[in-house]
């Protein structure tokens, strides 16, 4: 029965020293305005291989990543982000994808922003001509 | 928050930084943005930003949630500008209000939480009367003579639930007596209550629900509080709070409980005390260490409860109070508590991947307490160490979860008992267990939870066992939500402790061993198995919106069967027999439960429960003892509106209608000493109005029992209570009739 006991500890021990493998975290600036923008980045970005967590804030645009840098690269989760429609600090999604976003997530819409009592400015379509 | 730039001719750049605790850290996702509006950007990782070709602007604006914008010139080099904070936010009116009690959606488990402001509903003296507001949990009499109010959860008694403050188990052992008073009710700051088998993680106890206190943090808590409560039958309480800022990462908080009550009152008539006198000091002193940036967060505890109660017949005196042989032949008692309870929990998230983290609890308490009732006396002195460390990660991504840890528990008693200077136990024993445990929880971050746990322990006097458990929530609808649960509990009852009140009676304590095929021969009980029971569940959570205002539905059944449990047989009037399960024993808990609101400042409460508890006994199969099967429960809560000095009105009413109580057979005493075999029906009502005079003073008053029901046949035998008919344990409603209050709460933030 004693051995019982050791067993369960080392599993346990097993469990917590379980690879601390090479995991980075990063803070991307994506654009967005509601909680269903948020649904979708956070949904969406999780699903994505070698993404271990994913974690966004409507106030100020910011995703928390962590992710396996040996499985994804920062540049691909931007690309990543772009193809779900979502402006990020590097990466403007294309307009096709931008148009599939809902209605009430059309985040570089003034009037929309308005619309969620947000005062602040899209990420890029001020400056959008120079990208 | 500052900013620090540098400019080249036409090009904007600079960084935007806070400073936190003397140390500058990048401001990720400022709005920046020059004042015509024509170019702008959002601060990168490193909190910088960067707009080229300016032209001739002249301004530029920051902003940030929380700062108030701030306008700034292009043309200044290394420009510094602090951001004030926006107090403006503190004063955005919310209409829509979160409801002060509330079931979680996205929880697997059927969890309800409690807010503080529920709290503040009930008279609320302490942890016990905090769910008189609550329809989940009755709150019932325990006895004539001890004024305790003991809880209830799915039909069964307290010593079922595990009770734990802070996630650390609590009440428990000897501390099933008084526990429940030894927390005040103000220093609580939420409670969790979670219908079914709980997690793993906090033990193997849990047969019909856990409840978990969270108690008010140094950290976030008020620098002072001061709560007065004085009540119609005499009885004086006061609870402070005082909390301050010790060093750059420390906080302390002094909290600080006393109650009086010194005349004994007896409004039924019965020559008894209604409740009894005495008085508790409760200090606790609470060290709160946080460091955001290493992600570590540390509490340490001590606390010492020190209580005193005296009950019995109006004429009686303790003779500890007038020293010498007893002066009176009145049957009465006291029981004495003193209790020294220290905690030390540390906690570590990884500041970089958040969903790493460690935590470790200690827990050290000593229970002394030493009680007599007429000739017979229970003193038990409960030493109990505890500890659990847990770590928390993932497994692929954030969407399984895993816990996953070890725990140990050492409890050694010293119990003796007199019953009625006939029967005399002696029940020391060491209790010690140690157990590892795993708890998986998968989310598909859309309708699907799941979480599912395994436990193993190795307890000296149990032996070894595995404590499965299982929830489950699955969004059907975009509006309604099921949980199902399942799971297996085990749990040593400490039976003097646990039926106290039974020393309230001339009853004859016996243990019967009806099994004789008993393996657990080391068990000091006298061959009393170790209660192992299953609870399974579901429920269903409907919201929908009628005549434009929220509602919401929830339904709910449980199941609680017992595979092993120690009867508590008071069927003959003359004895209590103790002896092990020989058929069934379960409790099935129905519930249905709407709430409404009716406008934005009210909210309707109505709930209807049923119970069928039901345990095989020598004599048959009989419905649990002064247990009602049908309850109405209703609340109605009116929060005003604050006017420009947030002064409004509260008003609170709660209904509760307790169908009738099957009492334990009396046919065998003569005549004039038996009851009726069934309860008459209560209605009970208790109501509360607080003014809030401002955001730091608040004046309460309040009824219970509005319509002043009094049990008068509560106890039997009342003239003679060394007699052998003598009975004080047959209680179903009040027995003090109505009762008043007025308190008030003062608070500097």
């Amino acid at each position: 029965m004693k051995n019982n006991n050791y067993l369960f500890i080392s599993i346990f021990l097993l469990v917590t020293l379980n690879s601390f493998s090479q995991t980075k975290s990063a803070k991307i600036v994506v654009d967005g305005v509601c909680m269903m923008c948020e649904e979708r980045i956070e949904k969406k970005v999780i699903e994505v291989k070698g993404i271990k967590l994913a974690d966004w804030n409507l106030d100020n645009r910011v995703l928390k990543i962590v992710y396996n840098e040996k499985k994804i690269t920062i540049n691909e989760i931007h690309e990543f982000l772009g193809s779900t429609g979502h402006d990020t600090e590097k990466k403007i999604a294309s307009d096709e994808a931008y148009s599939l976003l809902d209605p009430c997530c059309q985040y570089r819409d003034l009037q929309v922003i308005k619309d969620h009592g947000l005062d602040r400015k899209p990420i890029h379509t001020s400056n959008k001509k120079e990208q | 928050m500052l900013f620090s730039l540098n400019i080249s001719s036409q090009d904007l750049s600079g960084k935007v930084i806070e400073i936190k605790k003397g140390e500058e850290i990048p401001v990720v996702g400022a709005n920046v943005y020059l004042i015509d509006n024509s170019k702008g950007t959002i601060s990168n990782e490193e909190g910088e930003f960067f707009i080229s070709n300016i032209g001739n602007i002249k301004k530029y604006v920051v902003s940030y949630v929380g700062f108030v914008n701030d306008t700034i010139n292009t043309t200044k080099n290394n420009h510094k500008v602090i951001l004030k904070e926006d107090s403006a936010l503190d004063e955005i009116t919310i209409n829509f209000k979160d409801k002060t009690s509330s079931v979680s959606l996205l929880s697997s488990a059927n969890i309800l939480n409690i807010s503080s402001d529920e709290l503040l509903k009930a008279a609320c003296c302490n942890l016990a009367e905090s769910f008189e507001t609550t329809p989940s949990i009755d709150v019932n009499f325990s006895d004539a003579i001890s004024g305790r109010k003991q809880i209830n959860m799915l039909g069964l008694a307290s010593p079922n639930i595990l009770i734990s403050i802070e996630n650390i188990p609590s009440i428990r052992g000897a501390l099933n007596a008084y526990g429940l008073t030894f927390i005040p009710g103000t220093w609580i700051e939420s409670i969790q209550v979670a219908k079914g088998s709980g997690s793993v993680v906090n033990g193997y106890e849990s047969v019909s629900g856990q409840i978990n206190a969270e108690l008010l943090k140094p950290m976030s808590d008020n620098k002072f509080f001061a709560n007065a409560y004085y009540n119609s039958m005499e009885r004086f309480e006061l609870n402070t709070h005082y909390s301050t800022k010790l060093m750059q990462k420390i906080d302390y908080g002094l909290y600080l409980h006393a109650d009086k009550k010194d005349n004994r009152d007896d409004h039924n008539n019965d020559n008894f005390g209604d409740s009894p006198t005495g008085k508790q000091i409760n200090i606790l002193n609470r060290f709160q260490y946080t460091n955001a940036i290493k992600g570590l967060v540390g509490f340490f505890d001590i606390n010492y409860v020190g209580d005193e109660r005296v009950y019995g017949e109006i004429d009686y005196f303790d003779p500890a109070i007038i020293p010498g042989p007893p002066i009176n032949d009145s049957w009465g008692g006291s029981a004495d508590s003193n209790i020294i309870r220290s905690t030390l929990k540390f906690g570590y998230v990884d500041p970089e991947i958040t969903y790493r983290s460690l935590g470790l609890q200690l827990s050290y308490s000593n229970v002394d307490q030493g009680a007599d009732f007429g000739n017979s006396f229970h003193d038990t002195r409960h030493t109990s160490f505890y500890s659990n460390l847990v770590y928390n990660s993932i497994i692929g991504d954030t969407r399984s979860k895993i816990k996953t840890g070890i725990s140990f528990a050492r409890d050694n008693y010293e119990e003796s008992v007199n019953n009625l200077n006939t029967s005399f136990f002696d029940l020391d024993r060491t209790e010690k267990s140690i157990g590892a445990y795993f708890e998986y929880n998968f989310d598909n971050l859309d309708n699907i939870n799941l979480s599912a746990g395994i436990r193993y322990d190795n307890h000296n006097i149990i032996g070894n066992f595995i404590s499965p458990r299982l929830h489950v929530r699955f969004q059907a609808l975009p509006k309604t939500t099921i949980k199902m649960s399942a799971g297996k509990a085990n749990r040593i009852a400490n039976l003097f402790s646990e039926n106290q009140k039974l020393f309230y009676s001339s009853r004859l304590i016996s243990f019967s061993s009806v099994d004789s095929s008993s393996e657990f021969m080391s068990y000091n009980y006298f061959d009393m198995k170790p209660e192992v029971a299953w609870n399974y569940g579901a429920s269903i959570i409907q919201s929908f919106n009628l005549f434009g205002k929220d509602s919401q539905l929830i339904i709910d059944y449980y199941i609680t069967d017992f595979e092993s449990r120690v009867v508590v047989d008071w069927e003959s009037p003359s004895n209590i027999l103790f002896y092990n399960l020989t058929g069934r024993s379960y409790a099935k808990s129905f519930q249905a439960q709407f709430s409404y609101s009716l406008a934005n400042s009210i909210d309707l409460l109505f709930a209807y429960k049923n119970t069928d508890a039901k345990t095989d006994y020598i004599s048959g199969r009989l419905q649990n003892p002064l247990t009602p099967s049908n309850r109405f429960f209703l609340n109605l809560s009116y929060d005003g509106p604050s006017n420009e000095k947030s002064s409004k009105w509260k008003f609170d009413l709660t209904y509760n209608h307790l169908g009738k109580q099957r009492i334990p057979s009396t046919i065998q005493n003569p005549e004039i000493f038996r009851l009726n075999p069934f309860s008459s029906k209560l209605d009970l009502i208790n109501s509360q109005i607080t003014r809030v005079f401002s955001d730091s003073f608040e004046v309460y008053l309040g009824v219970e029992n509005l319509t002043n029901y009094k049990q008068t046949d509560g106890i039997i035998s009342n003239s003679d209570p060394f007699g052998q008919y003598f009975d004080a344990t047959m209680i179903y409603g009040p027995v003090s009739g109505r009762m008043s209050y007025l308190g008030l709460r003062y608070k500097i933030n």
